[in-house]
């Protein structure tokens, strides 16, 4: 199947809206025959991101100082990582915000013969380097037990991955993914 | 995702099942965590057969808890069978999960069990 498609929808930066994510660019893809395996590609590229902008993008923005696990109930939580406690005076988003909390943008368009584009993109805080950030371990948040493989993961699921950047603005990351037998084969 | 979480002996027996994303992966440290705490033991033996899903998320928390069970003086281990899918040509591949285990390099300081009886025997 070719044609065109395109979709676009905001949520909040909860962490259970990666589950959301998933499911909706399972949604919008499933018309272009995706395999099994190349679909979990996609949806794990797109957990990598959305995780990326909740953790990183808005993270430092909101509650810089304390450990958001220290008090949060386990079950049912809100993500208070960039919960409504806010930040630093000053300290707002770059982006709109719903029920007091930043939002995150997926867009996906159908983009050549059964590709498919994908943008995740934050208002927050932005990435200073971003070559850096993308090297396979690195992590910035060391405390928060992350392994630094996100972008490495998001670039060996997908086919293309490019990752814009503005400290104090926001990030976006795109990537594309085409449901095809490899060239040489 | 759906968890259980028993102890036999000295070991702490997580069985994950479904998606584990940033956002199961904290639910599942803080009770890890509150059970290592609790109970008296020192291994934990995570049971991933059941699992669907995995990010960079589980591997922070599998790493994570690595640190802890060390200063326990005890062990992890991971239990399930090379996770596979098929490609375009009908072969069967490695699948996500297990090319995330892969690429993190877990498996250099975590060994691999068949079965929960054998990961308990191996601790």
């Amino acid at each position: 199947m070719n044609g065109k498609n395109y979709f676009q929808c905001e949520f909040s930066a909860r962490s259970q809206n990666e589950a959301l994510a998933r499911a909706v660019v399972t949604a919008f893809v499933l018309p272009l025959d995706p395999t099994v395996e190349e679909l979990s590609d996609l949806r794990t590229a797109v957990s990598e991101a959305v995780t990326n902008s909740i953790i990183h993008g808005y993270r430092r923005v909101f509650s810089p100082q304390e450990d958001p696990a220290e008090e949060a109930e386990v079950d049912g939580r809100e993500d208070i990582r960039c919960g409504e406690t806010g930040g630093e005076p000053g300290a707002t988003p770059a982006g709109d915000m719903e029920d007091g909390m930043p939002l995150i943008r997926l867009t996906c368009r159908y983009c050549g013969p059964k590709t498919v584009r994908i943008s995740v993109e934050d208002f927050g805080c932005g990435i200073e380097d971003i070559a850096l950030a993308r090297q396979p371990m690195y992590t910035s948040s060391p405390e928060l037990e992350r392994s630094g493989l996100g972008f490495t993961i998001m670039e060996s699921f997908m086919d293309s991955l490019e990752v814009q950047s503005e400290v104090g603005k926001g990030t976006k990351v795109v990537m594309t993914k085409a449901f095809l037998p490899p060239e040489k084969e | 995702m759906e968890y259980e979480i028993q102890t036999e002996k000295q070991s702490l027996i997580v069985k994950v099942r479904g998606e584990l994303d940033h956002h199961y992966a904290d639910i599942l440290r803080k009770k890890i965590d509150a059970e290592l705490l609790s109970v008296r033991v020192r291994n934990v033996i995570f049971d991933f057969s059941g699992l669907t899903f995995m990010d960079s998320s589980g591997i922070g928390m599998l790493m994570g808890r690595y640190k802890t069970v060390r200063h326990l003086g005890g062990e992890i281990r991971i239990v399930c069978a090379e996770k596979t899918a098929t490609d375009r040509y009908g072969r069967s591949v490695p699948d996500g999960i297990e090319r995330i285990l892969d690429m993190s390099g877990v498996f250099r300081f975590i060994r691999r069990c068949a079965t929960v009886e054998e990961a308990l025997k191996d601790v």
